[in-house]
């Protein structure tokens, strides 16, 4: 009687072993990766792995917009205008302005926003400046081998007019400019004074440019297609 | 009394003799893989990633064309796969170099005496075509644009972010660490044999049983080792990288997934050895028992 029960246990054993040690070392790993400097790990993997952008390309989401902007003057199309007016917001990637310069046979779409998908196909105005109508500098670039090539031969007194669907801007070339890629001088916010800014990368031989050249607009007139209510 | 004793001392024995597989596993993987430039050669191959790279370089000097005024075609023989493959070995070199402690930094200087040429050839006939000067001005100009465009390719082609490793100073310390690394596998191999002698000591007159609990820890140690390798591959888990070049991604995940897989497949041979050794200790207590029972039935 006494063997049978012993062996008995014996098998039970046998059998629970198994799963007696699976809890053991099951804890005991647990009980181990919540002591151990896990954090330490994940840190280092999150700087060297870890971007910040996306995986996605740097148009992922981008839906750049097309289109026709009329230019014809307000005198040709007796078109009532207004010197204050309603103005229509733009949406990055949009093409919201046409930018012309007759005395550089400029006529170039400006996009809100800038990337490179935009520069390729126009001038593009930071979205960080003030919108066309609005008081403040509207702050405008392109590429210097494409749409602004010749840029620099803007003389001060040029007319320089951008048409959209809300408005017709007119400015006057005032000055010409040059500053370094990191200088934020004739980029950043100009309180209560409308000005505009058009600039590109200085010309080098071939490749790329630390200095931007250009030239400061002042606003000589802003013509609202509808009046504010 | 003394059963219960042995008993306990078998648990013990065989949690230490669990860890100790794991750890010769890990050893191992480390050394085999993790530490064997070969593994990621292996992994530049099967993930393409020459050709991902060629790509996502063209696709940048395309656009950069605006900007430059260079063509992308003047970097068209730089930017073949074959070309690129040089590169991206010399990187994955040098980090190993590093990390074994033969060379002093991570830095890399690439052969790119065909990008040299090209720009070269393309700036000169720029500058004959518009009458520019081939002076020192010139120079600087060819120069600034090479090694603008040898920076590019050499980060795009470092594919295990060898430069952020540094930065985040794991290379330092895998540096420190490498030469230890050397009496792992002897370490935990001769532990391992250890405990499984005093086992047998213990059973020598019941072989059968020593099979038994030789099993039982081979058994637990492929589980511990299953789980969570499993977990990481049904979850996709390195997924989560967010690392923008599309060959960095690949890389570096195809790499994890490729341990994670192994360490699944060494599980996997673990539990089919545990049940073999079940099953040998099974006959083995059959064989004894009968052997015992014609003994009992003599006397």
């Amino acid at each position: 009687m006494a063997e049978q029960s012993q062996k008995r246990s014996s098998k039970a054993a046998l059998i629970i072993t198994p799963f007696l040690l699976l809890l053991l070392a099951g804890g005991m790993t647990v009980l181990g990766w919540s002591l151990a400097p896990t954090h330490t790990v994940e840190k280092y993997l999150n700087i060297a792995f870890m971007d910040n952008l996306k995986t996605q390309t740097e148009t992922a989401g981008l839906q750049i917009l097309q289109k026709e902007i009329d230019t014809a003057d307000a005198e040709d199309t007796g078109k009532k205008t207004y010197p204050e007016g309603k103005i229509t917001y733009p949406v990055f990637g949009e093409q919201y302005a046409q930018l012309t310069a007759d005395a550089i046979g400029l006529n170039v779409g400006v996009f809100f926003g800038s990337n490179s998908e935009l520069l390729a196909l126009g001038a593009c105005q930071t979205t960080q400046s003030a919108v066309l109508g609005t008081v403040g500098n509207v702050v405008i670039d392109a590429h210097v081998n494409t749409y602004f090539s010749d840029l620099t031969k803007l003389s001060v007194g040029d007319k320089v007019v951008l048409y959209t669907d809300y408005g017709r801007f007119t400015y006057r070339v005032a000055e010409s400019i040059s500053f370094d890629k990191t200088d934020r001088k004739y980029l950043g916010v100009t309180e209560g004074e409308d000005h505009l800014t058009l600039y590109t990368c200085k010309p080098e031989l071939l490749g790329n440019s630390d200095v931007r050249v250009g030239v400061r607009c002042d606003l000589v007139a802003k013509e609202f297609y509808e009046p504010l209510q | 009394m003394k059963r219960t004793i042995k008993y306990l001392a078998s648990v013990i024995l065989s949690l230490l003799l669990i860890f100790s597989f794991i750890a010769l596993t890990c050893s191992v993987l480390l050394r085999g893989r993790a530490l064997n430039p070969a593994a990621y050669h292996r992994i530049v191959a099967e993930q393409h990633l020459t050709d991902k790279i060629s790509v996502r370089l063209t696709n940048y000097f395309t656009q950069q064309e605006n900007t430059t005024g260079i063509p992308v075609s003047v970097y068209a023989e730089s930017l073949k796969s074959e070309n690129l493959e040089p590169v991206v070995d010399i990187t994955l070199r040098k980090l190993f170099d590093y990390v074994y402690g033969v060379a002093p930094d991570t830095e890399t200087k690439p052969d790119f005496t065909v990008l040299e040429g090209d720009l070269r050839k393309f700036f000169e006939q720029y500058a004959e075509e518009n009458g520019i000067a081939r002076d020192a001005a010139f120079e600087d100009a060819l120069r600034k644009n090479m090694d603008a465009a040898e920076k590019k390719i050499t980060a795009e082609c470092d594919v295990f972010k060898t430069g952020s490793l540094a930065e985040a100073g794991l290379l330092g310390k895998a540096r420190k660490i490498y030469p230890l690394t050397v009496w792992l596998i002897p370490v935990t191999g001769a532990f391992t044999l250890l405990l499984l002698l005093i086992l047998f000591l213990m059973y020598r007159r019941t072989v059968d049983r020593w099979f038994y609990w030789v099993a039982s820890s081979v058994l637990v140690s492929s589980i511990l080792m299953l789980v969570p390798s499993a977990w990481l591959s049904a979850t996709n888990w390195f997924d989560r990288f967010a690392v923008k070049s599309e060959q960095i991604f690949a890389a570096v995940t195809g790499f994890l997934y490729g341990l994670t897989h192994t360490v699944t497949v060494y599980a996997v041979c673990g539990i089919a050895a545990a049940v073999l050794l079940y099953v040998i200790a099974g006959i083995c207590g059959t064989v004894r028992h009968r052997k015992e029972a014609v003994r009992n039935a003599k006397h």
